[in-house]
């Protein structure tokens, strides 16, 4: 648990471990010591730490004293959390913590005061470190995360801000509302005040230095700048966390999600997050008070990659004759990263990508491109595969890129696959396996999601189907809806079956029946439902203790 | 083709307190969401009918289509559009619960089960007098939406 030079004294219990952390008790007052540091300058004992539930609410505090002296108090969360203790001392240091209260829990006979999992020391010239306010690194999202409390603060060596312009991150807000708001500040001048966008979003902040920070910088050979310890604490508050009722059962205050914080100084990429954010702002009133005529851009933008697919005979229940004829001119325009680039504000503003064409996007290419770009410019894409066209060139493009990629299998077998579409099955599920494998190494994206369309010809593969999905460890199962068509005549002899898509449909008590099995089954393998049936549905958040349904999946 | 798009309720996320907002329109998709697709340009990923050719995706934006969309959904309403975009499932619902109704209104007092009526009988025939109420309101925001449809 503890780095090697930290010599424990009084005040501890044996380590324990919960499944997953090892952590130890501390008593009412322990101490510690470290020999011979010699890191000079400005440093934080960074720990991580995690209080008792109290009935009567009272906070648990915190003291911290260095070689006898008073070096700050901090109120300890229910929950495990960081907190960080800047200092300056070196040679041995004798560290001494004290808290207002313990507590005892029957048949257990110890006095019990707040577990530590980590104490750390961390050089305050080290830039991008989470300090304090930051619950534990979470990885079941679009990207990993950090919730944050109402108050956080982060690290920022001057050494890097001299060289950077901005900081970004992908942040999370919970609000639907555009109600919550991010307050960053440097020292105690405000660098900025910016609302919060529901779902994950790319922000870039500016990182202007303070006016004392300045004026020291002007002239660096003063003896004050040099005695001036050469950090910046970013300073990041909340107007609002997320109401308890939201996530019962679950006691940490949940502000944000925060990401991995990156530092840029590419005036571009503000100047078109500012737009973005500026956008996203005006089309939410716009929306709110029932505009028609609109100033604003969509957030979501819908394009065409590839009008070209590589299973023929068609998908039994695919409107592909009927799609083309639409086309008619357009089905050969070339759709590629420039074309996007084309569309302007239209690009410019869309927070998410979805490619709806009645084609195969892997096939296209400039896949790779188009990928890169998208990635670049800090969109989030949405692309349908059939699975059929994975090759190394398009695994490689998907790694690591925010991407959420359906997979449209809808069967679980060779047989009831070749009665949809072809006998290509035991090509598809090696490469499925093989995408999943690589993508651990890439923060796990892209994001994989099952299609199921529920039909009479695949009812009897249901169960498989989540069988399948554990195995290659798919981020959820989608159940999306055969579209409703009046009078389709879409018939097909395939695989020794006759498809007949009217007769496929199924009626709202079977799809309830479907829905029943699906939370069944998703229990029973562990793999989330996100069900598209529910589209036009009020949004929930729902919460299970500590793991959130991402609204974001839930949108599905 | 993608349908992953839902629309966000303030009702049930949360939001400032005390603050009450006027409704939000029913769908949010024609604000929100445009799709630039060679079979052409769609408000919506259950829309039916492109409103316009693929090239002119600059200023279907705000074409008087589109507009006519946004003008019923922000008045609690599904637009002509939108009932012709029978995949769409808020439509679905919508027809099945007009049918529904349509049903219920056919249905003699004399064809309701036995032990309905004499429970009525019972309570004074309250329980019915609600239902009738309850009923013809419903019937008239039907009519609304038929009509402005």
């Amino acid at each position: 648990m503890f780095s090697p030079e930290i010599l424990l004294g009084a005040g501890w219990y044996p380590e324990e471990n919960d499944g997953i952390h090892a952590f130890r008790w501390m008593k009412k007052e322990a101490n510690f010591f470290i020999k011979n540091y010699q890191v000079t300058g400005r440093k934080y004992l960074l720990i991580t730490a995690a209080g008792h539930a109290d009935p009567e609410e009272q906070h648990v505090i915190l003291e911290l004293y260095i070689n006898g002296q008073k070096k700050g108090e901090k109120e300890i969360d229910e929950s495990f959390c960081s907190y960080a203790f800047p200092f300056e001392e070196t040679g041995n240091i004798q560290f001494d913590f004290a808290l207002n209260k313990t507590f005892s829990v029957p048949g257990d006979g110890r006095q019990l005061g707040i577990m530590l999992r980590r104490m750390e020391f961390i050089k305050a010239s080290e830039t991008g470190i989470f300090l304090e306010g930051w619950y534990g690194w979470e990885f079941d999202d679009l990207f990993p995360f950090r919730w944050m409390k109402k108050k956080a603060k982060f690290n920022l060596s001057t050494e890097h801000k001299r060289k950077q312009k901005y900081i970004s991150f992908y942040i999370f807000s919970e609000f639907h509302d555009f109600s919550q708001k991010l307050n960053i500040s440097l020292h105690d001048s405000a660098l900025s005040e910016i609302t919060l966008l529901p779902k994950w979003n790319f922000y870039s902040f500016p990182l202007q230095l303070a006016p004392s920070v300045k004026k020291e910088q002007m002239n660096p050979e003063s003896e004050m700048a040099a005695d001036r310890p050469r950090t910046d604490e970013l300073n990041l508050s909340l107007n609002r966390v997320l109401p308890e009722e939201y996530h019962q059962g679950d006691g940490r205050q949940l502000g944000i999600r925060v990401s991995y914080p990156e530092f840029h100084d590419h005036d571009e990429t503000h100047r078109l997050f500012m737009f973005f954010h500026k956008n996203a702002l005006l089309n939410y009133q716009e929306m709110r008070e029932g505009k028609t005529k609109l100033a604003s851009f969509p957030l979501n933008l819908g394009v065409d990659l590839y009008g070209k697919c590589n299973i023929y005979p068609h998908c039994v229940y695919c409107l592909w004759e009927r799609m083309k004829e639409l086309e008619g001119e357009y089905a050969e325009v070339n759709v590629d990263e420039r074309t996007l680039e084309g569309y302007g504000h239209f690009f410019q503003s869309a927070r998410l990508v979805i490619n709806c064409s009645f084609g195969e996007p892997l096939l296209h290419l400039r896949f790779g491109e188009i990928l890169e770009f998208c990635q670049e410019q800090k969109k989030i894409l949405e692309i349908s595969t059939n699975g059929q066209s994975f090759t190394p060139r398009t695994i490689q493009a998907l790694l690591g890129k925010p991407v959420y990629l359906y997979v449209s299998l809808d069967a679980a077998c060779k047989d009831t696959y070749a009665k949809i579409r072809n006998d290509r099955w035991d090509s598809i599920i090696p490469h499925l396996k093989l995408l999943n494998q690589e993508r651990k190494k890439k923060g796990n994206l892209p994001k994989i999601y099952m299609v199921f369309m529920p039909m009479r010809v695949n009812l009897g593969d249901l169960e498989a189907y989540f069988q399948l999905c554990q195995i290659i460890e798919a981020d959820s199962l989608v159940l999306r809806p055969l579209n409703y068509l009046e009078n389709p005549q879409i018939e097909a002899d395939r695989g020794g079956y006759h498809f007949d898509y009217e007769k496929e449909l199924l009626s709202s008590q079977e799809l309830e029946e479907v829905f029943w099995k699906c939370d069944e089954y998703s229990k029973k393998y562990d793999v989330p439902v996100a069900n598209q049936f529910t589209f036009g549905k009020t949004e929930e958040l729902v919460s299970n203790g500590t793991s959130y349904l991402s609204p974001e999946k839930q949108r599905f | 083709m993608d349908q992953e798009k839902n629309i966000l309720v303030q009702k049930s996320s949360p939001q400032e307190e005390g603050q009450p907002s006027p409704s939000p329109p029913l769908c949010r998709e024609p604000w929100e969401s445009y799709y630039i697709l060679r079979r052409g340009i769609l408000p919506c990923c259950h829309g039916s009918q492109p409103i316009a050719p693929m090239s002119e995706w600059a200023t279907a934006w705000n074409s008087p289509q589109l507009q006519e969309i946004r003008f019923y959904l922000s008045q609690g309403k599904l637009s002509p559009y939108c009932l012709d975009s029978l995949s769409c499932p808020i439509v679905q619902k919508y027809l099945a619960k007009q049918k529904q109704q349509s049903l219920l209104a056919h249905i003699s007092p004399q064809q309701r089960p036995p032990l309905l009526r004499f429970i009525n009988k019972l309570l004074f025939r309250i329980p019915g007098k609600l239902y009738r109420v309850f009923q013809s309101k419903k019937r008239k925001e039907s009519l609304d939406v038929t009509k402005s449809s």
